[in-house]
């Protein structure tokens, strides 16, 4: 385990969480301890079903953990959230159907009480910056999946956040679009330098995206290894097909499938 | 596209083929000795009573628009509170299948009896609204994007802003679809407590008052137009949808009372609940005659009612005449309930096998739901007799329709890809129903059920009252004429007691079957 | 229909039924006022009063009478307990009952109809003139007067098991098709629609074969008698004034109630002469309107007894009457 002192990242220590019902009890996640330095990278990779949602739900306050500390920049989930500390981004964009472009990346300025007509500006550039000029009135019917995403991704920048954690953004979106999405990702978190912490159950967008890697395994859920990625920043989509790049892909598929 | 116009071209055809064929066989005569008046005959006792109209349908709209309004805003910020909070939805849980459940016909005399005025006619309006807009706008609620939810929650949003950034907002198309089913079940139910309600005025104040003519026409234009004016209703809240959405949603009638996750809770906590769950009930009829402040011998509390049946000087005869009563009602109940699902069910196999003779069959179907029965009921006598038969046909036409959709519906959900399969294998349609399409509609069968069930008494208990002459509905009609406050009030709470009760059943049944195949509850 | 409203009417109404709905009319019970609760839908039935009301009769003598209309579903015995009107049109039976069986504290101080109304009604041409004929017939009777009919029956020594009884929701459509023999029903009214429907009808009166009750009595309750009682004597001499003028000429009153008080009831004014016409025999007496005489009541106990109902002579306040 990566042991870094940390003031601005994530910090889980000892994670463990059980969910009960129909009379049995399942062990979701069992001592899950992680650090994410300020400024990193951190994609999180295991099957179907090994807690790595969770982990992210309980970093975002969303869930209570039975046993654990969580820290986010130094603060509990809440406060961090409150604070606007954290954005996040879902998997299949979450976008209210009523709501229109700009309406709906507004959102989490709504919610956290800050004034919309000065953070315009900054909502109109974020829209600008995921490539939706253009599309500020149009309502999420009206938008293909990619674009949806983008808003999403819009959505989670808008509070200018510490962390941002995405669980599985581009989930539903097709190969091509998938790998386009990413080299996007990657442009738009340098250009803001947060902490960044993806759920993903793709191995490329995991090795093509992170510093770290970390893989977990199922019941219990717990993490099992950590890769460093060393490739050099700014990542190109050329990338993608050198024997490092399969390299790693290959031994990250050993760490999940090997158990 | 193309299909549809040509589907409701086919519709109006067979509907206007159904007209002309009335017409017809009542022109000669021939259904009941010439009491089935022909459209034509209707339409110009209709034109000829013109002038009668506007005053009774502005009394009948009055109460209805206000019994709306209210029993609206009641459902609605009930429903928001129980999406909230599962233990109340649990505590309230009684309340709410007693509100499912419950008979008009049995509250009906009670309303008058307590207020006065136009109170009666807006509170069963009010009551008829309450659980359709309540159901939709919990299920609404809950069912609202979760990880819109999520998201707004993870910026720190609490209950409160979830509610109003997301879930109100989210659950607005459902709850609308509530207001169109609930909209002609205000205009019902405010007609029905005209009928008790004395006045001058009104729909239902004007049919009984026609009752005497023998001039069954007039019958027919009066409840022409009031299922004119609940269709309208519908098709009103139809187009606000349509407007505010810019989409429409099918309706379908809702029969599952809300239920709250159980929660790991200590025993003591449930029993709690559950205890007030079934007190509820009976605090708010007891408040309700306290708040009224109707003379003692009118208004019975339920622990009158227990003194009336079981420790008055009354009682023996109560209990026996009650026991008497009961004894007729409830086995042609039981057949009715099982003659209504029966009837549904083929029905709704008939439209999956043959959908364009159901098709010319619907329009009929309709106008026999919004129809008040006391304006059927001399026809049905006469056709029927006032035998077991008439109740029995009574019973079916009030269970029969709300069961048909939701079967329709269940048949209709079932997945092509699953329907497929045997006939991949050459099987005929027959089969592939019986091997796919109705072990899968299983859930809604279920839920028709559970419409049927508190339906059928209620439909039992009419046809007693107007035509038969035997039973609870005539302990209840003849109870009032002599006075017997007490019986009045023991045979509304035992109307509403079977009601549930038998709600109860087929929810333990459901739950018992279906978790045994594996499958989960039709909302 | 409700869509046209625009918002302003829509919470105009709103806003005057949550007004009625939520105001419990028994504290609004007026002093000054007299209100009464009719028996029946408006028709020929009460023609004395709405004359009295126009032509200003209980005005001058002092009273602001407001009219309630009854209708099939309307107990008026329920709407005095409940305090919403002060004198109300019974029916004796039931009001005897009330008061052994509920202890109401009714008292009866006057009676409309000498000799009640209510008859079995049959088709001529398969008439049914006296009690003997229902033998084995099927007889529509409201469930309220089937204890009443069934008294009638063994007054005439017939078992009333022989009759098939089945209620009766007074459409006479069923007797004029002939799926029943004979109704109960008022034998001032029903023949009328029966020959508009082209049929002749006939009829007996339950009274002329023992059950000699009256009909239409007029009921306070021992409270209103005590605090009321000048009003009450006003409203009987001023009601009995109105009838009597009616029944001068009973084809008079009738048409000018056409656009007021019979509107929308969707009766034929020719329908209420009849009525009328028919009820003069029964309402009269030499007494005067409203009449009490001590044999009447005698008769109207003795037929209750018949029926189980042990009504006593005080249940009457004949001193009211005789004040006029």
């Amino acid at each position: 385990m990566v042991a870094v002192t940390v003031t601005a990242g994530i910090q889980l220590e000892g994670i463990t969480k059980t969910f009960s019902g129909r009379g049995k009890t399942v062990e979701a996640l069992r001592e899950v301890s992680l650090a994410c330095p300020t400024g990193s990278f951190t994609a999180i990779i295991g099957p179907s079903g090994c807690g790595k949602s969770t982990v992210m739900r309980i970093a975002l306050g969303l869930e209570n953990p039975d046993s654990g500390t969580v820290q986010i920049a130094g603060q509990a989930p809440l406060l961090a959230a409150r604070a606007g500390i954290t954005g996040v981004a879902f998997q299949d964009a979450a976008l209210l159907p009523w709501r229109s472009v700009r309406r709906n990346v507004e959102v989490p300025l709504e919610v956290l009480g800050r004034s919309l007509t000065t953070e315009a500006p900054t909502v109109q550039k974020l829209i600008e910056l995921v490539g939706l000029k253009g599309y500020e009135n149009s309502l999420p019917g009206e938008l293909s999946g990619g674009m949806r995403q983008r808003v999403a991704i819009a959505r989670a920048l808008v509070t200018r956040p510490q962390v941002l954690f995405m669980d599985e953004p581009f989930g539903a979106l097709d190969q091509i679009l998938r790998r386009q999405m990413n080299v996007e990702l990657q442009r738009i978190w340098s250009e803001t330098g947060s902490t960044a912490f993806l759920v993903t159950h793709g191995i490329d967008e995991a090795v093509f995206l992170a510093d770290r890697v970390v893989v977990m395994h199922a019941t219990p859920g717990r993490i099992v290894d950590v890769i460093e990625v060393p490739f050099e920043r700014p990542r190109l989509p050329t990338l993608f097909s050198t024997p490092e790049f399969h390299h790693i892909c290959d031994h990250i598929a050993g760490v999940l499938h090997g158990g | 596209m193309v299909g549809e116009a040509l589907a409701r071209h086919r519709g109006l055809r067979n509907a206007l083929l159904l007209v002309l064929i009335w017409e017809v066989i009542g022109r000669l005569g021939l259904v009941a000795g010439g009491a089935l008046p022909p459209p034509s005959a209707i339409l110009i006792k209709l034109w000829q009573d013109r002038a009668d109209y506007p005053l009774h349908i502005a009394a009948t709209l009055q109460a209805s628009v206000t019994g709306f309004v209210i029993g609206n805003i009641i459902a609605i910020s009930a429903g928001v509170i129980f999406a909230l909070s599962p233990t109340l939805l649990r505590i309230f849980r009684g309340v709410n299948i007693a509100a499912f459940a419950l008979p008009p016909i049995a509250i009906a005399p009670i309303l008058t009896l307590t207020l006065s005025g136009m109170a009666p006619r807006i509170t069963l309006a009010a009551l008829g609204v309450y659980f359709v807009s309540m159901t939709a706008t919990v299920i609404g609620i809950s069912q609202a994007d979760s990880r819109a939810a999520d998201l707004i929650r993870a910026y720190g949003g609490g209950r409160w802003q979830v509610l109003r950034r997301v879930q109100f907002r989210g659950a607005l198309p459902a709850i609308l679809a509530g207001l169109r089913v609930a909209a002609p079940a205000a205009v019902l139910g405010a007609i029905l407590a005209e009928f008790g309600g004395g006045g001058r005025w009104g729909l239902g104040t004007y049919l009984l008052g026609s009752l005497g003519q023998a001039n069954p026409a007039r019958l027919w234009g009066i409840g022409l137009v009031a299922t004119l004016i609940a269709g309208l209703s519908y098709a009103g809240f139809a187009l606000l949808s349509r407007h505010f959405l810019g989409s429409t949603r099918a309706v379908t009638l809702n029969t599952a009372v809300p239920t709250a996750q159980e929660q790991s809770s200590s025993s003591l906590r449930r029993v709690l609940i559950i205890t007030a769950s079934i007190a509820l009930p009976f605090i708010i009829w007891w408040g309700f005659i306290k708040l009224s402040g109707a003379p003692a011998m009118i208004a019975k509390t339920p622990l009158d009612v227990v003194n009336y049946l079981f420790f008055s000087n009354a009682s023996a005869t109560a209990q026996s005449k009650l026991l008497q009563a009961l004894g007729q009602t409830l086995p042609i109940t039981f057949i009715g309930m099982a003659a209504g699902l029966l009837f549904a069910f083929l029905l709704a196999i008939l439209s999956k096998l043959f959908p364009r003779g159901i098709e010319a069959f619907m329009p009929v179907a309709l106008v026999t739901q919004t129809m008040p029965l006391v304006a059927l009921t001399p026809l049905l006598v006469l056709m029927l007799g006032r035998g077991q038969a008439l109740t029995l046909w009574v019973t079916i036409s009030v269970t029969f329709f709300p069961a048909f959709v939701t079967l329709a519906q269940g048949i209709a959900l079932v997945p092509n890809s699953v329907q497929e399969l045997p006939r991949a294998y050459g099987a005929s349609r027959w089969t592939e129903m019986r091997m796919v399409t109705i072990p899968a509609a299983l859930p809604y069968l279920f839920a028709a059920m559970r419409l049927t069930v508190p339906r059928a008494l209620l439909g039992v208990m009419i046809a007693e009252w107007l035509a038969t002459g035997k039973g609870l509905g005539n302990l209840l009609n003849q109870s009032r004429g002599y006075l017997d406050y007490g019986m009045i009030w023991t045979v509304a709470a035992v109307a509403v007691l079977l009601s549930v009760i038998f709600y109860q059943l087929v929810v333990l049944l459901e739950r018992r079957v279906l978790t045994r195949l594996g499958m989960t509850t039709a909302e | 229909m409700s869509l046209t409203l625009n918002r302003r009417q829509f919470l105009g109404i709103a806003a005057a039924g949550i007004a009625l709905g939520v105001m419990p009319q028994y504290l609004r019970a007026a002093t000054s006022t007299l209100s009464m609760q009719a028996a029946w839908i408006n028709d020929a039935e009460f023609t004395g009063y709405f004359l009295g009301l126009d032509k200003g009769y209980y005005t001058e003598a002092g009273l602001e009478l407001s009219y309630l209309s009854g209708g099939p579903d309307v107990i008026p015995e329920s709407t005095l307990i409940a305090g919403r009107a002060d004198l109300a049109l019974t029916s004796p039976d039931t009001t005897i009952k009330a008061i052994v069986e509920q202890g109401a504290p009714f008292k009866i101080i006057g009676a409309q109809y000498q000799k009640n109304p209510l008859g079995i009604v049959s088709l001529a041409k398969k008439p049914i003139t006296k009690p003997q004929d229902l033998i084995g017939k099927t007889l529509a009777v409201p469930p309220v007067n089937v204890i009443s009919v069934e008294a009638m029956l063994k007054m005439n020594d017939i078992d009333p098991s022989k009759v098939n009884i089945v209620p009766y929701a007074y459409d006479p459509t069923p007797l004029i098709k002939g799926e029943i023999d004979a109704s109960l029903d008022f034998t001032t009214n029903v023949p009328y629609t029966i020959k508009l429907a082209g049929e002749e009808a006939t009829s007996f009166l339950l009274y002329d074969f023992g059950y000699t009750i009256y009909n239409d009595t007029i009921v306070v309750t021992e409270e209103v008698l005590a605090k009321k009682r000048d009003q009450l004597v006003a409203w009987l001499r001023a009601s009995r004034k109105a009838w009597n003028e009616n029944f001068t000429d009973p084809a008079a009153w009738p048409p000018k109630f056409a656009d007021t008080w019979f509107k929308g009831t969707g009766r034929s004014i020719d329908n209420e002469i009849y009525f009328n016409t028919a009820q003069k025999p029964l309402m009269e007496s030499p007494n005067g309107i409203f009449a009490l005489t001590d044999d009447g009541i005698e008769k109207c106990l003795s037929a209750l007894g018949k029926i189980g109902l042990v009504g006593k002579h005080d249940m009457f306040d004949t001193s009211l009457l005789a004040e006029i």
